[in-house]
């Protein structure tokens, strides 16, 4: 598992270091830098998968600028053009291993450079990791480390959007899911029998739903169950409306239903990345379901083995969280006066009187993470 | 360590921000404003008045509630609040602290603070007294923001009416461009966040700090705690 994020000239993180748990919850003022943190690991993905070009970035979801724009810019500061990301992985036995990350470009003018890594650690299959250290060739087989690598190779940052959830865009060619939510219908009709009932139990969330299918033929279609526009093959079945005739497509269906349907799907497959981020958790989505989903997806991070960096605005998110577990862990961030960004971790001590919830806290100004110019 | 301000209105927090990074070099984002309108949605806000949210009430409530308090210092870290409040209105009902003769008398400002600490502390049951920092602006923080443009040598304490005082310095010292573009502008916090700005330089701040006692005491008290 990701134990350590260090971050060295990446955008406005001038320096950090995260101390990563399994679930990870950023949050802070717009333009504050948190997705710039999520990208760090998209950049070091994209190294470790011998893709450090504009496509292999895009289709992690990094924001591609050119890389005197990437690198770190401050008054007073002069540029450096390199960006250094190391990441300490951590495994069952405490074993620790440093990736090293360090990059730069010919063309830092260039949009369209390719990224070089002069820390030469690469996977080469499935079974070996290959690395230079001073000057000499080496492998590392241990199985822990190189499956903690692929896992990074295949990180990327999910920023769902409705069109692709609902398959009238694909512009994301990740498989199995795209960054923006392409591919769900598809991954779902791929669940076992055994991922289709963990699904099941989650159907709660969603007041009116009575069961999720997917229409492998697509042939619904040919019988006014859409217009045919988006590509999804997948349906829900409402509780409410009569038995007969209570089918209705994912084009159809609300916003909500299909991000939730997402995520769920996302952290129980054993075909997703294990290590990801999620930008705005929150979208499309209600208080309550925020703060429920939220707490669900933590228990099934646990069980299926998946470690996430996620971001939100919505303070209901929050409350989903238990920070007296090891497991879960808030951070808020935060550009200093200089227009660096840098994070801290937030702990409650462990015996207090306070009785707000996280989501107030955060509201009234006591986390920090709020815009104080007015 | 992280510093949390409770302040009687925007005005006060901007120049307490200001001080702080001045006196003891904390950065903005290690401070945080724990402003009442927070605690509220805009629909209360409909039925209360502009004045429920800058008065020395504000301050006491806080404090007598406690809330606030054992909220913000229920985070695992070095944490402090700072408590600012006004002399002016000392004798009004609910505030109610002596005050000393003011005419001739060196302690004034040392006396008149120390008898508002004891009030602030009589409001929180002498808890918390570790953790706080009380900001006594003597009569007024705008008496605190004089010190930047007055060209008397005097206590700027010593004024009848601070806050009409520094206008009419501002007025008279600053540009035209600067009394369009600070004096008029509406929001408070900006306003009084380029009005104090002089109190970020540590250099200037020991200067300011001579003219007005209650400043100084608040800055030493600064470096006191934090030290220990």
């Amino acid at each position: 598992m990701l134990k350590t994020l260090t971050i060295e000239n990446y955008k406005s993180i001038h320096n950090a270091t995260i101390e990563l748990s399994r679930i990870n919850i950023f949050i802070g003022d717009n333009g504050c830098g948190k997705t710039n943190i999520l990208e760090t690991l998209a950049m070091a993905s994209a190294s470790k998968a011998l893709v450090l070009d504009v496509e292999g970035l895009i289709n992690r979801g990094v924001r591609i600028a050119r890389p005197n724009l990437t690198f770190s810019s401050f008054t007073g500061i002069r540029q450096q053009n390199k960006i250094i990301i190391n990441l300490e992985l951590q495994g069952n036995n405490e074993a620790k291993f440093d990736i090293p990350s360090i990059l730069y470009c010919d063309d830092d003018n260039n949009i369209y450079a390719v990224w070089k890594d002069e820390s030469r650690l690469y996977l080469i299959d499935k079974t070996e990791i290959r690395l230079n250290v001073n000057n000499e060739e080496q492998t590392k087989k241990e199985p822990w480390l190189v499956n903690d690598v692929k896992q990074l190779t295949e990180y990327l940052i999910f920023n769902l959007n409705t069109e692709a959830l609902k398959g009238f865009i694909s512009n994301s060619k990740r498989i199995p899911l795209g960054i923006n939510g392409e591919g769900l219908d598809v991954l779902l009709s791929e669940f076992t029998e055994q991922e289709w009932k963990q699904l099941q139990k989650y159907n709660y969330l969603i007041s009116w739903l009575e069961e999720t299918f997917t229409d492998k033929k697509d042939s619904l279609k040919f019988k006014g169950y859409k217009l045919g526009r988006s590509n999804s093959i997948l349906y829900f079945k409402d509780k409410f409306m009569q038995k007969k005739n209570n089918v209705f497509s994912a084009e159809n269906a609300n916003d909500g239903i299909v991000h939730v349907l997402f995520y769920l799907a996302l952290f129980i497959s054993h075909k997703t990345p294990s290590l990801f981020a999620i930008d705005n958790i929150e979208t499309y989505l209600n208080p309550r379901i925020c703060r429920t989903l939220l707490k669900e997806l933590i228990q099934l991070a646990k069980e299926n083995h998946k470690q996430a960096l996620i971001t939100t605005h919505n303070p209901s998110v929050l409350d989903g969280l238990n920070l007296h577990d090891d497991e879960q862990k808030l951070f808020v961030v935060s550009r200093n006066d200089d227009g660096k960004t840098q994070t801290k971790p937030i702990r409650l001590k462990p015996k207090s009187d306070e009785k707000l919830k996280l989501s107030e806290m955060w509201m009234r100004g006591y986390l920090g993470g709020l815009p104080t110019n007015f | 360590m992280y510093i949390g301000i409770i302040a009687e209105g925007k005005s006060d927090l901007a120049v307490i921000r200001n001080i702080l990074k001045g006196k003891i070099q904390l950065d903005s984002s290690n401070m945080t404003f724990l402003q009442p309108e927070l605690d509220f949605d805009e629909t209360d806000i409909h039925n209360m008045s502009k004045e429920q949210f800058s008065n020395w009430e504000l301050v006491k409530q806080a404090c007598v509630e406690k809330n606030k308090l054992v909220d913000f210092f229920s985070v695992e870290e070095e944490r402090y609040i700072i408590l600012q409040i006004d002399t002016a209105e000392a004798e009004e009902i609910n505030y109610e602290v002596e005050r000393p003769e003011k005419r001739a008398n060196p302690d004034y400002s040392r006396v008149l603070r120390n008898n508002v600490i004891d009030k602030i502390n009589e409001w929180l049951e002498n808890q918390f007294n570790e953790q706080i920092f009380y900001a006594i602006a003597i009569e007024e923080t705008e008496a605190w923001v004089l010190t930047i443009y007055t060209d008397q040598k005097r206590d700027t304490c010593k004024y009848n009416d601070p806050k009409d005082e520094l206008y009419k310095v501002l007025n008279r010292k600053l540009s035209k461009k600067d009394i369009n573009k600070i004096l008029k502008c509406d929001n408070e916090l900006e306003k009084f966040d380029k009005l104090s700005q002089k109190f970020r330089r540590k250099k200037d701040l020991m200067r300011y700090v001579n003219l007005n006692e209650s400043l100084k005491i608040f800055c030493d008290s600064l470096i006191i705690k934090i030290l220990k």
